[in-house]
C-alpha cells in the first residue's frame, strides 16, 4: 500500500499547552482513514496540520516531519497555497460561499488558473456529479449555494473540494449537522470518492468510523494511542484505553 | 445500505450457499449409487464434505466482524444471528451425511438389505435433496409467502423421512432372528439410517432459523 500522508515525531503546543504528543502515523492512498476519541485530544488539531490551517493561528508551535505525497509540508520554501490545493477540507458546519452553486465551485480552480473560461462549465459538472449532487441542482446552478438543504450543502463542498482535484481530503465531523438519510449519502459519497482521493475524516460516531473506514486512528489527550485496520480497532483492539472508548466505558 | 456492507452480506450469502450445495452434491451422488447399485461414491464424499467445516468458520467470522463493523438491527440484526446458527446446523448435517456414507458403504457391499428397503432408502434419500433444494430457494428468497410456502414444504419431507425410517427398522427388525454377524450388521445399519432421516432433521432447523430471520419473533432452534 502507497503512503499518502507521512507523520513522524510530530509534536504540537497551542503556546505552554502541547495538543499533540510525539505522533507517528502513515496514512495510506485510496482509503479512508477515521480519526477517533474524546472532545479535546486533538482530533481537529491533528487534521489542520495536514493542510498547514494551523498557521493561522498564532500561539502554535510546531515540531516533526509531514509528508504529503512525499513532500515535506514544513520544508522552507513550500508555497501554503499549493499544500491547500493538494489537501481539501470539509468542515461540519456546510460552509458555502454567499455565491451560486457554480460559482462554489468554479472558484478555486480559478483562482489556481487550472481552468480556462471554456473549460469551466465542463468542470463544474464533473465535479458536481462527483460529490452525487449534479441531478439535483443542474437546473438551479445560478441559485445561491446557501439556497440548498443542509445534506446538499454539505456535498456542494465536498464538491468544491475535489474542483481542484486535490491528493487528498480532510474531513472534520463531516455529517455530525445531518440527519440520517442525508449522513448515510454522505457515507456512501465518500466510498465512492475514495476510489480517486484519499480520505481522512473525524469523527465522534463510532458506528460512522466502522462502517466506512478502512483505518482508524484513536487519539487520547494528545497521544495516538492506537491505529490499525478499522476492523481489528472495533473487534480486537490492543490498548485497553482504546476498548473503553468505543465500548463507551471511559472516564 | 452501504455498499461494503452488501458485499460483506453477498459474500455471507454466497458461502451458506456453497455449504448447502456441498450436502446436496453429496446426497445426490449416494442416491445415483445407491440406484446403480455402485457404491465407490460413499468413500469419495468425505473429503468434499470437510470443506463445509472451513466455510463455515470464514461465515461465522465474517458474521462477527460485520456485527462489530456495521451494527445492525432489526431484520438485518435477525439475519446475521440466524445465519451464525444455521452454520452449526449445517454441520451436523455434514456429519450426519459422512457418518451415513461411510457405514453404509460397507451394508450396502455386504448386500444386507432386500429391494423393497433399497427402495425405502432411495425415497429416504430423495426426502433429504428435496428438503435441501427447498432450503436453497427459501435463502434466495426474499418474499415471505414463498418462504412459508417452502417452509411447509420442508416439513412435509421431514414427516415423510420419519415415516419412512419408521418402515425401513421394521423391514430390517423383521429379518433379525439370531445373533449372527449378518444381524448384528442389520441392526448397526439401522444406526446410520437413522443419520440420513437427521438430515431433514437439520433441513427443518434451516428453516425455522430462516423464517425468524425473515418474519422475526422467537428463535425456536
Ligand atoms: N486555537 C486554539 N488555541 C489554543 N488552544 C487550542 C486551540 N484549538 C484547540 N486548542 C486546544 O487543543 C486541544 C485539542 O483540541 P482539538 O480541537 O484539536 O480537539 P478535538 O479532538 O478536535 O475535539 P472535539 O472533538 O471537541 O472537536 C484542546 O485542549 C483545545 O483546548
Ligand atoms: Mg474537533
Amino acid at each position: 500500500m502507497e503512503n499518502i500522508v507521512s507523520v513522524e515525531n510530530l509534536n504540537l503546543w497551542y503556546g505552554d499547552n502541547q495538543a499533540l504528543k510525539n505522533i507517528n502515523i502513515n496514512m495510506y492512498k485510496h482509503k479512508i482513514t477515521a480519526l477517533i476519541g474524546p472532545s479535546g485530544c486533538g482530533k481537529s488539531t491533528f487534521l489542520r496540520v495536514i493542510n498547514r490551517m494551523n498557521d493561522l493561528i498564532d500561539s502554535v508551535h510546531i515540531e516533526g516531519k509531514v509528508k504529503v505525497d512525499n513532500e515535506d509540508i514544513y520544508a522552507k520554501g513550500v508555497d501554503v497555497v499549493s499544500v491547500r490545493k493538494k489537501v481539501g477540507m470539509v468542515f461540519q458546519k456546510p460552509n458555502p460561499f454567499p455565491k451560486s452553486i457554480f460559482e462554489n465551485i468554479a472558484y478555486a480552480p480559478r483562482v489556481h488558473g487550472m481552468v480556462s473560461k471554456k473549460e469551466e462549465e465542463d468542470l463544474v459538472e464533473r465535479a458536481l456529479k462527483g460529490a452525487g449532487l449534479w441531478d439535483e441542482v443542474k437546473d438551479s446552478l445560478h441559485e445561491p449555494g446557501t439556497s440548498l438543504s443542509g445534506g446538499q450543502q454539505q456535498r456542494l463542498c465536498i464538491a468544491r473540494a475535489i474542483a481542484v482535484k486535490p491528493e487528498v481530503i480532510l474531513m472534520d465531523e463531516p455529517t455530525s449537522a445531518l440527519d440520517p438519510i442525508s449522513t448515510e449519502k454522505i457515507e456512501a459519497l465518500m466510498l465512492e470518492l475514495k476510489k480517486n482521493y484519499s480520505i481522512i475524516t473525524v469523527t465522534h460516531n463510532m458506528q460512522q468510523a466502522s462502517r466506512i473506514a478502512d483505518y482508524t486512528a484513536f487519539f487520547h489527550l494528545g497521544d495516538l494511542v492506537e491505529y490499525d485496520e478499522t476492523e481489528s480497532i472495533f473487534l480486537n483492539p490492543k490498548e485497553k484505553r482504546t476498548e473503553d472508548y468505543i465500548t463507551g466505558r471511559f472516564g | 445500505m452501504l455498499k461494503n456492507y452488501r458485499r460483506k452480506l453477498d459474500d455471507i450469502e454466497n458461502n451458506l450457499l456453497r455449504m448447502v450445495d456441498i450436502i446436496l452434491t453429496a446426497n445426490s451422488g449416494m442416491l445415483n449409487a445407491t440406484k446403480e447399485k455402485d457404491y465407490d461414491f460413499f468413500g469419495s464424499c468425505e473429503k468434499q464434505l470437510k470443506v463445509i467445516e472451513d466455510l463455515a468458520f470464514k461465515v461465522d467470522n465474517t458474521i462477527v466482524t460485520t456485527l462489530a463493523l456495521f451494527s445492525p438491527e432489526a431484520k438485518d440484526l435477525r439475519e446475521l444471528v440466524a445465519i451464525l446458527k444455521i452454520t452449526n446446523e449445517l454441520s451436523r448435517a455434514r456429519s450426519n451425511v459422512k457418518n451415513y456414507a461411510l457405514d453404509m458403504k460397507k451394508y450396502f457391499a455386504e448386500g444386507l438389505f432386500d429391494e423393497r428397503t433399497i427402495n425405502n432408502i432411495i425415497l429416504l434419500q430423495e426426502s433429504s435433496i428435496k428438503s435441501f433444494r427447498a432450503v436453497v430457494e427459501m435463502i434466495k428468497s426474499d418474499d415471505e409467502n414463498e418462504s412459508e410456502k417452502l417452509y411447509n414444504s420442508i416439513l412435509v419431507e421431514e414427516d415423510k423421512a420419519d415415516e419412512l425410517y419408521l418402515m425401513i427398522e421394521q423391514e430390517v427388525l423383521a429379518t433379525v432372528c439370531d445373533n449372527s454377524k449378518i444381524s448384528v450388521d442389520k441392526m448397526n445399519s439401522l444406526k446410520a439410517i437413522r443419520k440420513l432421516e437427521k438430515v431433514t432433521d437439520r433441513a427443518v432447523g434451516v428453516a425455522d432459523l430462516i423464517m425468524f430471520a425473515q418474519t422475526g419473533g422467537e428463535i425456536t432452534h
